[in-house]
């Protein structure tokens, strides 16, 4: 955490300029200020707004602002049967082969043809909506850049540029025909550099770097496990707990690698046990060859369901994972087991050790996130936008859920709702309030991490 | 102390990820008209007129206002009819639908040779 600080900083520096640039300009009679092309705002502006002329979608319909720009199936129930992600059981014509209503409500699962849309009825697989953050840290490897839950999720050149011509074409169109220009328009070169800049500007600029000075014994002894190349084994591919390989063990700059780890061989899906057709997924290429790309953890913990078929619900099933069948008779499983001797075998302290410093890092990155909203001032005041308040009351609240959720950092949780407090108390642009969250923010991650 | 050393590494690397680009072009891929790939088209596609069908060999040959290429099919080459000028959905093609005069997009399979196609776009006006 203590190399975010800084960026933090920065981002608030920058920021903080802005206006007093706008001040200085209006003192002068001189010309108006030239605006200046802000790509991230522009991009926002499409992402949030843009439906393509399509089917009344948008990005953010399936990626939330509010649900760390993925979509759980609890936000789902909170959501009106008029919202367009729900297209599929309002508008006749998507009706078949386009969504299963059942699956997207009950588990978050939506409908994607990455094996081709010639046989709509039996060819898709069901996945769940990956949060976009960190995605600077997240898409690059030495084999071209990775995106969607098999690392192959955009057309043209691959790139996370592209990606969003391919989510047109699959969630934005008014009929399966798919036909450009008349059941959608395609981004342009314009709006794909746009999205691309806001897509690369959400949550964590850069990865940690492991081990953190943690303060309670149960995360600060995950960390360890985590690291543990004889015991979890995580940190070869979630290297500092993010999304790309160890370097000492796959190679400088192998970056964000796709592998093979039996998550579709799991017994009693929750997707399956409803007994709607589920195709197996065989994840990059066509015909797939099983791999699935390396998520980043920081951000997993209160994202989800987990894994790309949404089969796990908790953090602790999801570290569990790794100490069962489906992960030690897999490809990536019995290759570890070859290179250290041994496969991953966890007990309950240790997944749950494991999980809890999942936990706690996620809690960390909320805070990171929720001082970043609280220090970017409103351009016409001192106060942050109500959006960015609200945005912060989101991280502050999702770090409370993570914390509570195992019996974590009491005292940090309980600084965390008085932030709640605060940011929920006065008018909307009155610092003072928001000051006072800031220091409860950072009361909180010192009861969690020594902080310099 | 057992540890992963480079020796585990290599078979790891070989076996566990993608060392090459495989056959990944995205399924959507099908639905963007020609011209307009992100990223690849005026860059890394060649844009043209078929010149020649070879069924035998299996080759197109095509030509713009700077060259003339051959290009071979494998198996694995996609042909999509994009009839999006006619507002109708794109089809899937084969080569026999290809005509000489027709435009057409093609991708590489690898931009270094630029021999094989990895996919071809076929306008269809009518
Ligand atoms: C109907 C829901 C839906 C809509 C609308 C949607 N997405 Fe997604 N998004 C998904 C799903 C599902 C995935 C996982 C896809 C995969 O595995 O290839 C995904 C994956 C992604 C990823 C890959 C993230 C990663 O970690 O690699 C990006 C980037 C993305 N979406 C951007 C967008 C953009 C930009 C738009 C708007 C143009 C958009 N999405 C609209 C559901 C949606
Ligand atoms: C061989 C590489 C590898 C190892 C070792 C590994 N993971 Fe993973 N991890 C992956 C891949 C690939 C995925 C995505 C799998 C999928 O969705 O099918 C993943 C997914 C996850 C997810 C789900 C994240 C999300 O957003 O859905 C969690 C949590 C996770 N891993 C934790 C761990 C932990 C904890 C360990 C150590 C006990 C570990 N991983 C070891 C490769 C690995």
């Amino acid at each position: 955490m203590t190399s975010a600080v800084p960026l933090a900083l920065h981002r608030f520096t920058l920021t903080r300029l802005t206006p007093i640039v706008f001040v200085l300009a209006a003192c002068r009679p001189a010309p108006p200020p030239v605006p200046v092309p802000d790509p991230i705002a522009k991009g926002r502006a499409i992402f949030f707004n843009e439906t393509f002329a399509g089917n009344g979608r948008t990005c953010a319909t399936c990626h939330r602002a509010e649900d760390n720009f993925g979509l759980s199936p609890a936000f789902i129930a909170t959501l009106p049967p008029t919202d367009p992600l729900f297209v599929a059981e309002t508008n006749p014509d998507l009706a078949q082969n386009f969504e299963n209503p059942r699956l997207m409500r009950a588990l978050g699962m939506i409908l994607e043809n990455q094996d081709g849309f010639d046989d709509l009825a039996n060819n898709f697989n069901m996945r769940g909506i990956p949060h976009l953050l960190a995605l600077r840290t997240s898409v690059a490897s030495a084999a071209g850049p990775r995106t969607g839950w098999s690392g192959d999720g955009a057309p043209g050149d691959g790139s996370l540029r592209a990606f969003a011509t391919g989510a047109v074409i699959q969630h934005f169109t008014k009929t399966t025909n798919r036909i450009a220009g008349v059941d959608f328009r395609l981004p342009t070169n314009d709006e794909l550099d746009a999205l691309e800049a806001f897509q690369l500007s959400l949550g964590r600029q850069e990865d940690l770097t492991l081990p953190l000075p943690l303060k309670g014994v149960v995360p600060a002894r995950g960390q360890e496990l985590f690291r543990d190349n004889t015991v979890g084994k995580c940190n070869a591919c979630h290297f500092n707990a993010g999304a790309n390989a160890d370097p000492a063990i796959f190679g400088a700059g192998a970056g964000n690698l796709n592998f093979n780890t039996g998550v579709e061989d799991l017994p009693d899906q929750p997707a399956d046990l409803t007994g709607e057709l589920m195709p197996p997924d065989d994840g990059f290429g066509t015909p797939g060859d099983g791999t699935f790309n390396t998520p980043p953890l920081v951000e997993a913990a209160d994202t989800e369901p987990f894994f790309h078929n949404n089969s796990v619900m908790t953090i602790e099933g999801a570290v569990g994972f790794y100490d069962g069948n489906a992960f030690n008779e897999s490809p990536a499983g019995r290759l570890i087991a070859a290179a250290t001797g041994s496969g991953i075998e966890l007990d309950a302290t240790q997944i749950e050790a494991i999980a809890a410093f999942l936990r706690v890092i996620n809690a960390l990155e909320n805070i990171r996130e929720a001082l970043a909203l609280l220090a970017t001032p409103n351009p016409a005041r001192t106060a942050p936008s109500s959006a960015n308040v609200a945005l912060a009351l989101e991280e502050t609240d999702d770090a409370i859920r993570v914390l509570a959720g195992a019996g974590l950092h009491r005292d940090a949780v309980r600084e965390l709702q008085t932030v709640e407090r605060y940011l929920r108390q006065g008018p909307a642009g009155d610092p003072a309030p928001v000051q006072a969250a800031v220091q409860a923010l950072e009361r909180a991650r010192a009861d969690m991490i020594e902080t310099p | 102390m057992i540890r992963w050393t480079t020796r585990f590494a290599l078979p790891l690397v070989a076996s566990l990820c993608l060392a090459t680009t495989a056959q990944a072009q995205q399924a959507t891929e099908r639905y963007i008209p020609l011209g307009q790939s992100p990223g690849l088209s005026s860059r890394y596609t060649y844009m043209g007129q078929i010149v020649r069908i070879d069924a035998a060999a299996r080759t197109v040959t095509v030509g713009n206002a700077d060259t003339t290429r051959t290009i071979a099919l494998t198996e694995h080459t996609k042909i999509w009819l994009d009839r999006s000028a006619t507002r109708q959905t794109t089809l899937i093609g084969r080569l026999e639908d290809l005509q000489p005069g027709q435009r057409i997009e093609i991708k590489y399979e690898d931009y270094a040779t630029k021999d094989r196609a990895a996919w071809i776009k076929a306008a269809v006006v009518r």
